[in-house]
């Protein structure tokens, strides 16, 4: 292959990674649902720890800002990555997604990327408004480690929604699935809650959540402390999640279609 | 009107149709933790935010949400399960009033409700170190079941403008928010004027204040007595919404998209 047809290869995975995540934005817009996770529910979480807050250090706020954008980008990634294959399944077009001349996972990682894209925009707006009318003190995040930040986190919603589309389409009850591990990693996941608050046993379950590596490398770059170490923790469940969604997934579509067992035709 | 056969028969209909759609699996593996869970997280957050008292505060108020998973989130949904199914314009040619068939197969939601709470006393109390707490609140649990009931009738009756606008799942949670700010379960009462006033029309909060009575050992009579007078509010209001949402659906014939 010569470097012009790895040119021409490249402009076609980017033009499927995008028409996804522009599909799926716009599939998204139109769901009003959508808002319950990325408007109303941050907006309620950073009521509360405001509101009843007594005696926050700046750094602290920023801490539980931190805390309750990557929280709400979680419910968001698991409504609105998690649930693109069992949504295609539902409209019949998961069989033409993964019999298409373009590899599948590029599909599910493109609407994962623009459903995260359009929800960490939401969910930032939403916090962003909150702070104006309340103007509590707080800190100020390094605006390029915020950056690179946001943009790890949007990576790993969409690797890790990769993982939970292949878990959902297997079965029948995934909208009650879905809201248990969207409660389980708020408890257990390290953003908002400390691991140190949860009962011992339960406190090493963050380690393995990308968010909360984040939520570390977040709150440091506000303080002026940026935790690289951090930041490299993510960077390599992220690409564990990835490794894993991707085996998870060709292993789905095999079986799918040697026996027929999910729908897809 | 309704006979006492036909209320028996639906909601043994409504016990059916919520096993057929939560069988003990999904309730055992999903419900349950879920309610677990989201009482942990708001009285871990209470806690994080160093709100009033030890902790306990949250852990209270945490139940009331508890309730509202099963009431205001579970029964929102349940009118939108007659659209889904093609089924609305059956309900309204019956001659039933549909709040009051809504309502009695809102039973095991109910149920569930309350069970959940108990769980939630049972299992998040000790684990918090609420294990105290949750032995005080045993003879506040005939509040809680009040409680059950004025917000299962709020569900019901904001399920009603939801329903044909693909909205249900707005309306419900974002009522369900609403309370978690206005009721004074999270965020104490007297916080903002503008959250108190909200909060005093919508159940759970003159609950959660009686609920938090009986715990300091204070007058508790006039706060249930205003959740009820609360609950009641609501419930009339579901009737008379589903009232006119049917005779608004024959008169355009709309039906399923009403």
């Amino acid at each position: 292959m010569g470097f012009a047809d790895i040119v021409r290869r490249g402009g076609t995975v980017l033009d499927v990674v995008a028409m996804s995540a522009r599909m799926r934005i716009f599939e998204l817009l139109a769901t009003p649902a959508t808002l319950v996770l990325t408007v109303i529910q941050p907006a309620v979480l950073l009521l509360v720890v405001l509101l009843t807050g007594e005696g926050l250090t700046p750094a602290g706020t920023s801490a539980l800002v931190t805390g309750v954008l990557l929280t709400a980008f979680w419910g968001a990634t698991v409504r609105g990555t998690g649930a693109v294959l069992a949504r295609d399944r539902a409209q019949g077009v998961l069989a033409r997604t993964v019999t298409g001349t373009m590899d599948a996972r590029l599909v599910v990682v493109g609407k994962g990327l623009g459903a995260g894209l359009l929800c960490i925009g939401q969910i930032a707006l939403t916090i962003a408004a909150i702070l104006l009318v309340l103007r509590p003190p707080m800190t100020v995040w390094h605006p390029g480690w915020l950056v690179v930040g946001l943009a790890l986190a949007l990576l790993s919603g969409a690797t890790v929604g990769l993982l939970i589309a292949c878990l959902f389409v297997l079965t029948r009850y995934a909208m009650q699935i879905s809201s248990v591990l969207i409660y389980g990693v708020y408890v257990l996941g390290g953003m908002l809650i400390p691991p140190e608050m949860l009962p011992g046993p339960l406190g090493w379950l963050s380690s393995v959540i990308s968010l909360h590596w984040l939520q570390e490398f977040l709150t440091g770059s506000a303080t002026g402390q940026v935790d690289l170490s951090s930041l490299s923790m993510a960077v390599v469940l992220t690409a564990g999640y990835a490794v894993a969604g991707s085996l998870l997934f060709t292993r789905m579509v095999t079986r799918a279609r040697s026996e027929a067992t999910l729908d897809l035709v | 009107m309704i006979s006492s056969e036909q209320a028996v028969a639906t909601a043994r209909l409504g016990v059916l149709e919520y096993l057929a759609a939560n069988p003990w699996r999904v309730i055992t593996t999903t419900q349950w933790p879920l309610a677990l869970a989201q009482c942990l997280f708001y009285t871990l957050l209470g806690d994080l935010a160093d709100g009033p008292g030890d902790g306990s505060f949250a852990f209270a108020g945490s139940l009331g949400l508890v309730l509202a998973l099963s009431t205001v989130g579970g029964i929102g949904a349940l009118p939108g399960t007659e659209k889904w199914g093609g089924t609305f314009h059956r309900l309204h040619l019956s001659g039933l009033p549909p709040a009051v068939v809504f309502g009695l197969r809102s039973v095991p939601y109910v149920v569930n409700g309350f069970v959940t709470v108990i769980l939630s006393m049972a299992v998040v109390g000790p684990v918090t170190g609420h294990g105290r707490v949750s032995l005080e609140l045993a003879p506040a649990l005939p509040i809680l079941l009040l409680m059950t009931a004025t917000s299962a009738a709020a569900g019901l009756a904001a399920a009603s403008p939801a329903m044909g606008r693909r909205a249900e799942v707005v309306i419900t949670n974002g009522l369900m928010y609403l309370l978690v700010v206005t009721s004074g379960l999270l965020i104490p009462a007297g916080t903002a004027p503008l959250l108190d006033a909200v909060g005093t029309v919508l159940p759970l909060r003159h609950g959660v204040l009686a609920v938090r009575a009986v715990l300091d050992g204070r007058p508790w009579l006039a706060e249930v007595g205003l959740e009820c007078v609360v609950g009641i509010g609501w419930a009339v209001l579901a009737h008379l919404l589903y009232r006119r949402q049917a005779a608004r659906a024959r008169r355009l014939g709309t039906d399923d998209f009403a």
